[in-house]
């Protein structure tokens, strides 16, 4: 098992990437890639893609839009297209005035037209953490299809935040065992040291496993300085019990394994149903 | 009476009255049974009220309605304390009434519910009503997040995203399938085609052949068919899982209030009311669940999530901006509806209630409903009703001050209605005159059982009797406060035990009972009466007040009679500024008063001025001057204005009397005028008449009045002199100017010999008196008074005249004289007679 400071010196996060469209969760996702960005003294990549795929759609006369509300079936406008698109760019340029109005961040923008993963993907090589927003109930099926792109080929950690989620000062780490959850635990002290912040521990293993991991993370936060943690242990199978948990804690931010994500759809629901927070992905 | 005189025509002055018995009846402090107010356990200020303790006694025990008491007489007679001492007595062996409760009606929140329970049940139920409230939220989030139901809420959940999860990778699988792929829009979602995974450009799209171009297409538009079915059977089974989640949720929400309740409904199990209000809560918590749990989770509600009470979201007790916080959880508004408003608690009363108000404006009396401020809008609920004195007092007694009642708006109707009704209702004066604009409550009426007594004075009764059509109606019963009783041996022993009474009570130092004695004195000297004593208790006490003070300051350990003394003589050098600046100005001969020799057609009346509860008494001239004329008597005070009605007709009576006895057989062919001098404003009265008589006989017959005798006293028609008020003031003010000149000797008043039980003089003036400095005349007739004011006899009439050398030989010849003139001038058409 890795220490806790090498998962540190992994993890060192000179730049975030935000991937942001002008939907309220794509905004959301703005403010926290700022707040952390803040925190981990980084630099803020603020990227905004035109979907060139979508923009061509309109010459195709025959692939034509269906209104989820209504269920009716209408024609694609090209003009229309654009000047939705371009209200996105313009959407994305003032929040992004607002937001970093008193900061003293260094920051950049940038508008490409191209397809969407793999401008992300491009912009991903040169980021170390990707803050993306996402629709909350996307039909059922989790993140959309760009998100999980981003997931699965970045190979970096992927920030989701839905709307109205807001990034507060209590951490807490879903922890495995694994070394991204070592990763994540090395993150999260980072994030909440010289702060009036609070670390916590949610363990995720089955019974026999759990006092190793104790051991485990309490021996990392014992090489860390300053870092100290209140560990709560969560049975894995129960993912509501995780959300409850979550809220009665006021999460700020939730920082979880992929592969705890990958175990239990079931438990990746229930998570994303009921956090109000950010959610950071590792590995 | 004890008048003396000389034989012959030419008369001494009489003795007069010199009976130290006649002129202050003391009382004997050895005739008391006790040493010093200590010894006495005192008694109730009733003494000498037992017509109106009577009519109390029986107001009190007759339950019948209308039968509520009017307490009327003097302010200082101390009414409230007897009728409170007897309501107390009665109420004593009644039983407690029920308590008020006032709860929220679910139905309809601006109208909240009236119970009634048992004495000291309603404190019982707000205690565990409130531990309800403590538990509820708490409890709610307990069982909300408890493994069972969120195993059931996954249940249900998984079921339904299953099916969602089916469709939709069903739907993807058979996008995939036929190469396409589904794509987000601004405005919704398209497919379009695919290749490798990857969505074909639009360009290459416009490539393809007709044939690939219409299976695209052909495969879109189902797949389009496809999406549109899930889509709008999504909202559809969104909705059932809803309902099936809400209806968990309410079924478990009862089952846990109905065992949060559980006791309450054990402890009122035979109190319909309650019953029926526990029913409401468990549907209301069902129907407030959300907030309700977000209450537990994070003890602060969210912004605009306050159900609404009488039609208002209500938000009590918020704190301005940001979150809402609640120090006490029973206090968020969703909470604030099942609490208990306790009105009326009498867990602590040992008997029915006697309650007297002081202050009986509306909402006082009839209890009121109170806003709080919210945002800008005044809110309420059933929480703000307060109780009125109505409320508090129902099942028992009440006492008002009448005046105080009548002189607060909407008191005396609000009143009416609750006693002519029997019930209580509370409304708001602002909604009824339509001055306030926000949403008020209308709490449900209670039923009202009460005894009331109005205190007041006579006059306002004989006004509400009169004047008031409902009056009396509603109060049947009258009890009349006298403000003095007999002075007996036995009345003044009752009398010591009033004063040991209210020294006890004041907890003042003892007095002796020469102290008492004294005070028992002075009572009879407010009565203005020997035989009577005073019982304005309020003067009294003052009097035992500062008497004890003056002890006090004198560090005596009881009071003595010589504290009782400086306390008179300090209460009367506190007010009588008035009384020294007019006797100064007599000394002065600003005010012109003679006080010796002897005057033709002018005398010395005496006044009496009242100011506050300080009387006191004074010489005034009084002159008269006759000349020729029709028979009338002219009183220049009327002529101006400055006599009040009762002083006008005693001045007709001179004429009546000149008539009767000097002019029946002929006209009265004089014109006479009457003048108090230096008399600036109005007289009102009679008791100058007599002095005024004697003027205008001596300015008849010409003969001088002496000068050192001041006069009191009204006469009728017959020559008869009757008593007035004020006699021992009036007696006092005259003795004081020629006291402040230097006695003569000769000096004295004559007052009317029905005037002499009042006497109860100053030891001064009584010593004077017995010294032989100053004198005191009783009269009866205006015969005997002109004798004593001339030195001359009067004269009998004999053969249709009167001897000669008489007074009143002298007033006929004149009256024949002036008659002659008249009738040289013709019919005393002319008036150009000189004066007399």
């Amino acid at each position: 098992m890795p220490d806790l400071q090498g998962g540190l010196e992994e993890l060192l996060i000179g730049t975030v990437l935000a991937a942001v469209d002008g939907s309220e969760y794509g905004l959301a996702a703005l403010q926290a890639a700022v707040r952390i960005a803040a925190l981990l003294d980084a630099e803020l990549r603020v990227l905004h893609v035109e979907d060139s795929d979508l923009l061509g759609l309109p010459s195709v006369p025959w692939i034509k839009e269906m209104d989820p509300l209504s269920g009716e079936i209408r024609q694609l406008q090209a003009v229309e297209v654009e000047r939705k698109v371009r209200w996105e760019s313009t959407r994305v340029r003032r929040a992004l005035d607002r937001v970093l109005v008193h900061t003293q961040l260094r920051w950049s923008f940038s508008v490409t037209r191209g397809r969407v993963v793999s401008e992300l993907l491009e912009a991903a090589k040169t980021a170390d953490l990707i803050s993306l927003g996402v629709r909350r109930h996307s039909l059922g099926l989790g993140p959309g299809s760009s998100a999980r792109a981003v997931i699965e080929h970045s190979g970096k950690p992927v920030m989701m935040v839905w709307r109205g989620a807001r990034m507060g000062k209590r951490v807490c780490v879903l922890f495995d065992g694994s070394p991204e959850a070592l990763k994540g635990l090395a993150l999260a002290c980072r994030l909440t040291r010289d702060r009036d912040s609070e670390l916590f521990l949610i363990l995720d293993a089955p019974g026999e496993e759990r006092a190793r991991l104790v051991e485990a993370a309490a021996s990392s936060l014992r090489s860390a300085e300053d870092a100290g943690a209140e560990i709560s242990i969560v049975p894995r199978e129960a993912a509501w019990k995780v959300a409850c948990h979550l809220r009665r804690l006021a999460c700020g931010l939730l920082v979880i394994p992929r592969a705890a994500m990958q175990r239990s759809e079931a438990v990746a629901a229930g998570i994303r149903e009921g956090l109000e927070c950010p959610l950071l992905i590792l590995g | 009476m004890d008048l003396t005189r000389n034989s012959g025509d030419s008369l001494d002055v009489p003795r007069g009255l010199a009976d130290e018995g006649k002129l202050y009846r003391r009382c004997d402090p050895e005739a008391l049974t006790f040493e010093t107010t200590a010894d006495l356990e005192g008694s109730v200020a009733f003494a000498g009220q037992d017509r109106a303790a009577e009519a109390v006694r029986f107001g009190i025990g007759m339950r019948g309605s209308g039968f509520n008491i009017f307490a009327l007489g003097p302010d200082d007679t101390d009414k409230r304390e007897i009728v409170r001492h007897f309501l107390e007595e009665r109420a004593g062996e009644e039983p407690v009434p029920e308590d008020l409760c006032y709860l929220n009606n679910f139905q309809d929140a601006s109208r909240p519910k009236a119970v009634c329970l048992p004495p000291g049940t309603g404190r019982k139920l707000l205690g565990m009503m409130d531990r309800f409230l403590e538990e509820l939220a708490p409890a709610l989030t307990t069982v909300f997040e408890s493994e069972e139901y969120q195993s059931r809420i996954q249940a249900e959940t998984e079921q339904t995203t299953q099916e969602e999860q089916e469709a939709m990778e069903a739907l993807q699988q058979e996008t995939q399938e036929k190469n396409l792929a589904l794509l987000r829009t601004p405005g919704g979602f398209v497919f379009a085609p695919t290749k490798d995974g990857e969505p074909i450009p639009p360009d290459a799209l416009a490539q393809l052949s007709e044939k690939d171009r219409k299976k695209v297409e052909a495969d879109i538009e189902a797949m389009q068919e496809k999406l549109k079915t899930i889509f709008l059977r999504l909202p559809k089974a969104k909705r059932e899982l809803r309902e099936r989640i809400r209806f968990l949720d309410r079924d478990m929400a009862r089952t846990l209030v109905k065992d949060l309740l559980e006791e309450v409904r054990d402890a009122f199990g035979d109190n319909k009311d309650i019953q029926e209000h526990l029913d409401s809560i468990e549907e209301d918590v069902a129907d407030n669940l959300e907030i309700l749990k977000d209450v537990g989770r994070t003890g602060k509600g969210q912004e605009g999530e306050g159900a609404p009470l009488a039609g208002v979201p209500v938000g009590l007790g918020r704190a301005t901006g940001g979150e809402a916080h609640w120090p006490v959880a029973s206090e968020h508004p969703i909470l604030r509806r099942y609490r208990v408003n306790v009105a009326v608690d009498h867990g602590e009363s040992e008997h029915a209630p006697v309650v007297y108000l002081d202050h009986p404006t509306y909402q006082n009396l009839a209890g009121s409903v109170e806003y709080q401020p919210l945002q800008g809008a005044l809110v309420t609920d059933f929480n703000l009703i307060r109780p009125g004195a109505l409320h508090r007092a129902n099942g028992g007694y009440l006492l008002l001050d009448a005046e105080r009642v009548l002189l607060q708006p909407f008191s005396w109707e609000g009143l009416k209605r609750a006693l002519q009704s029997r019930e209580l209702r509370i409304e708001s004066p602002g909604q009824m005159m339509g001055l306030m604009s926000t949403v008020t409550l209308e709490p449900a009426p209670v039923a009202l059982d009460i005894k009331l007594v109005l205190l007041g004075s006579r006059r306002l009764f004989y006004l509400l009797a009169g004047l008031e059509p409902d009056f009396p109606e509603l109060f049947k019963v009258e009890a009349d406060f006298d403000d003095r009783m007999e002075r007996t041996r036995e009345t003044e022993e009752l009398f010591a035990g009033l004063i040991a009474g209210a020294v006890n009570r004041e907890e003042l130092a003892p007095f002796r009972k020469e102290a008492v004695a004294k005070v028992i004195e002075r009572s009879a000297r407010m009565a203005g009466d020997s035989e009577k004593l005073s019982v304005r208790t309020r003067s009294i006490l003052d009097l035992l007040r500062e008497s004890a003070h003056w002890a006090e300051q004198a560090g005596a350990d009881t009071v003595g009679p010589e504290h009782v003394q400086e306390a008179i003589d300090h209460s009367i050098y506190r007010a009588g500024r008035l009384r020294d600046r007019i006797q100064e100005e007599i000394e002065r001969n600003t005010i012109f008063i003679d006080t010796e020799g002897a005057r033709v057609g002018q005398v010395n009346g005496l006044s009496v001025l009242q100011l506050g509860n300080f009387a006191f008494g004074h010489p005034t001239r009084i002159t008269a001057r006759v000349r020729p004329g029709r028979g009338e008597v002219v009183d220049i005070e009327r002529e101006v204005e400055l006599s009040g009605p009762i002083h006008s007709k005693g001045v007709l009576i001179l004429a009546g009397f000149l008539g009767g006895r000097y002019a029946r057989e002929r006209p009265l062919s004089l014109s006479a005028s009457l003048v108090f001098e230096q008399s600036y404003s109005g007289v009102e009265g009679d008791s100058a008449s007599s002095a005024e008589l004697y003027a205008l006989l001596s300015a008849l017959s010409e003969i001088p009045l002496k000068q050192s005798i001041a006069v009191t006293g009204s006469v009728n028609q017959h020559g008869q002199i009757q008593p007035v008020g004020g006699i021992n003031e009036k007696v006092e003010g005259f003795f004081d100017v020629c006291d402040r000149r230097g006695p003569s000797g000769e000096q004295g008043v004559m007052i009317p010999a029905a005037n002499v039980k009042n006497l109860m003089l100053r030891d001064d003036v009584v010593r004077s008196i017995l010294d032989g400095r100053f004198h005191l005349w009783p009269v009866e007739t205006v015969d005997q008074g002109m004798e004593i004011l001339t030195g001359r006899t009067m004269g009998a009439q004999e053969d249709g005249g009167f001897p000669e050398d008489t007074v009143n030989a002298a007033v006929e010849s004149r009256l024949l004289a002036l008659a002659e003139t008249m009738r040289r001038f013709g019919n005393g058409s002319q008036e150009t007679q000189p004066h007399a």
